[in-house]
């Protein structure tokens, strides 16, 4: 069997395991100066039927480990959190009742993170799954904005998929993937840097005006990405404050003797499932070619400049540069690693195929005929909406206006949001069905351990004892049973275990005894 | 019984994405951009007569001019 880059090649399709974390904006209409902090907790307390109960286990959690082989003393927020927590002692609360951290029946994690309610998908394998529990993310924070409102008596609490709040402050949404251990962090770093720098051409969410981290607006103007003005570096750990093209936090969530996580802080919260489909699509294909030592190699002088000049250039003519001095556009740049996919990755399975064909098409589209991507592509949509509106009411790009429609395209109501408003009339291209959406909001995937973790909330809820990404752990009368899931990532061996769980009368049937 | 679930997986797949997009054609959603503009880069501004995108307008229009404004989150990850 070929061997590349120490990856067994018949087993690289095991890990294609994929998950997207997504921090929501929340506002109370009418009460701009709610406390974030209980409202967040408020929130993720509406979705349950019955009380918060403390059972998400926070062992694994390292984020000063760096994957460059060191570990930080301390993250550049540090200081601003042990502020924060100064400030939240007057709560009648304690730290693990304000995050409410809880985990749903399909795999997922919702909690407070950092005032921000999170929706964390399980492992999917598939874009489809993936575009289907992303969704399923939004209905559930939905449900529980409408809970909280029917609690309030108003329609108060509205909630935005985005990432910017138009003053400086910026929240995440995270895209994650498995690796092997074996690849080295540096061939992460050289093969992925210009095509993170370029990913935002197909999957930034656009943005009015320009901001800097904590230091304000300034209006005008509209620009790809949501996040590109908030990168400040190449490489990093810190995730709050100078933000990194590439993470290097080093939490792999799994065996970390066997894997690795690559936690990509860079991208934006995509309304369109396609948009969402083609980030994560092209991605993983580019680390496939990585694997294989088939990634382009291209070095960008400065990648912090580039991202920045191309997520402001709308017409994609912007040249960055090279080491050597050779310039290159954003488009471009990304059809290097789409020649790449194509001379090695031609005649896969059907999603790589599906990928490689999106993908040409959307570059040739951006290209030729930008317009034929409203619907698919979330900037190019929003700058239409937007542009046609300004025209309309002869706005400048200057106008508050813009910046309040910015903010309502990613509303999550379908009353109310703009993104929505263009799906009820079936203008958007989507990638699943409303029965896979419902699907996704009570199952996990059947051939990842997401699908197993949410079969065990489902099962046995009343022997669960603490649940985190690698293991679930049950009390069973005086036994404590772990069911550990920190290499278990071939889907067979994952169908192996779903079909002894769901046939278990009890954890201890298909548990190792501690 | 795995390679089947994997099996109707990938066929659903096909069924539902692969197939499906084959059979769309690229269209503009709202028509050619008016002449003056053809000349500016990136997107286009579209045209404006149809009654669905007026309902979108409609909703823009009901959307507060001073919402973002209001709007103040703290810093994320």
């Amino acid at each position: 069997m070929p061997v590349l880059m120490g990856v067994n090649e018949n087993r690289m399709d095991d890990l294609r395991l994929f998950g997207i974390e997504t921090e929501y904006g929340i506002t109370r209409e009418e009460c701009p100066e709610m406390d974030a902090v209980v409202e967040s907790m408020e929130l993720v307390r509406a979705y349950l039927k019955g009380p918060f109960q403390r059972r998400w286990d926070y062992h694994g959690e390292h984020p000063q480990v760096d994957q460059r082989g060191f570990r930080v003393s301390e993250l550049a927020q540090d200081r601003e959190e042990a502020l924060f927590a100064e400030q939240d002692a007057h709560r009648p609360f304690s730290f693990y009742e304000m995050k409410s951290d809880v985990v749903l029946p399909n795999g997922a994690r919702l909690y407070n993170d950092h005032t921000h309610p999170e929706y964390s998908t399980p492992e999917c394998r598939s874009l489809k799954d993936l575009v289907a529990h992303d969704r399923a993310g939004e209905r559930i924070l939905l449900a529980a904005a409408r809970r909280r409102n029917a609690l309030l008596g108003r329609e108060s609490v509205q909630l935005y998929k985005n990432n910017s709040d138009f003053q400086g402050h910026s929240y995440g949404c995270h895209d994650n993937y498995l690796v092997s251990r074996s690849l080295e962090f540096q061939s992460l770093v050289e093969g992925l840097i210009p095509f993170l720098v370029s990913r935002q051409i197909i999957a930034g969410a656009g943005k009015v005006g320009r901001e800097k981290q904590e230091a304000g607006y300034r209006a005008g103007g509209f620009q790809l990405s949501q996040r590109a003005d908030f990168m400040e570096q190449e490489l990093g750990v810190d995730t709050m404050h100078n933000r990194s093209i590439l993470n290097t936090r080093d939490e792999p969530h799994a065996d970390r003797t066997r894997f690795r996580r690559l936690h990509l802080i860079v991208g934006d919260a995509n309304m369109s499932e396609y948009a969402t489909a083609l980030k994560v699509g092209t991605t993983r294909v580019v680390l496939d070619l990585i694997a294989r030592n088939q990634a382009p190699l291209m070095v960008l002088e400065s990648p912090v400049q580039a991202i920045q000049a191309l997520s402001q250039d709308t017409a994609l003519k912007t040249l960055v540069t090279r080491k050597g001095g050779q310039t290159i556009s954003g488009v471009d740049l990304q059809r290097e690693y789409l020649a790449a996919a194509h001379r090695v990755l031609s005649g896969g399975d059907d999603e790589t195929r599906w990928i490689l064909q999106e993908w040409e098409r959307t570059l040739d589209l951006l290209e030729s005929d930008p317009m034929t991507l409203v619907g698919k592509l979330d900037w190019v949509t929003k700058q239409w909406l937007l542009d046609t509106f300004r025209q309309e009411e002869g706005l400048a790009w200057e106008d508050p206006w813009l910046k309040s429609l910015d903010l309502e395209y990613h509303h999550i109501d379908p009353e109310r949001g703009l993104f929505y408003g263009l799906e009820a009339e079936g203008r958007t291209t989507r990638l699943c069905e409303e029965s896979d959406v419902e699907r996704a909001i009570g199952f996990g995937p059947e051939d990842t351990r997401g699908g197993l973790r949410g079969a065990c909330i489902r099962q046995f809820p009343q022997y669960l004892d603490s649940v985190q990404w690698e293991r679930v752990t049950f009390r069973q009368g005086d036994k404590t049973l772990v069911f550990e899931m920190g290499d278990l990532v071939d889907p067979a061996s994952v169908a192996h275990h779903l079909g002894l769980l769901l046939n278990a009368r009890q954890p201890e049937h298909f548990c190792s005894f501690v | 019984m795995n390679q089947a679930i994997y099996r109707d997986n990938i066929s659903e797949w096909k069924r539902n994405i692969v197939e499906c997009e084959r059979r769309e054609r690229p269209v503009d959603p709202l028509g050619k951009p008016p002449g003056n503009r053809e000349a500016e880069p990136g997107p286009k501004r579209p045209k404006t007569d149809s009654p669905s995108k007026d309902n979108l307008m409609k909703r823009m229009r009901k959307v507060d001019p001073k919402q973002a404004e209001r709007y103040r989150q703290r810093t994320g990850e």
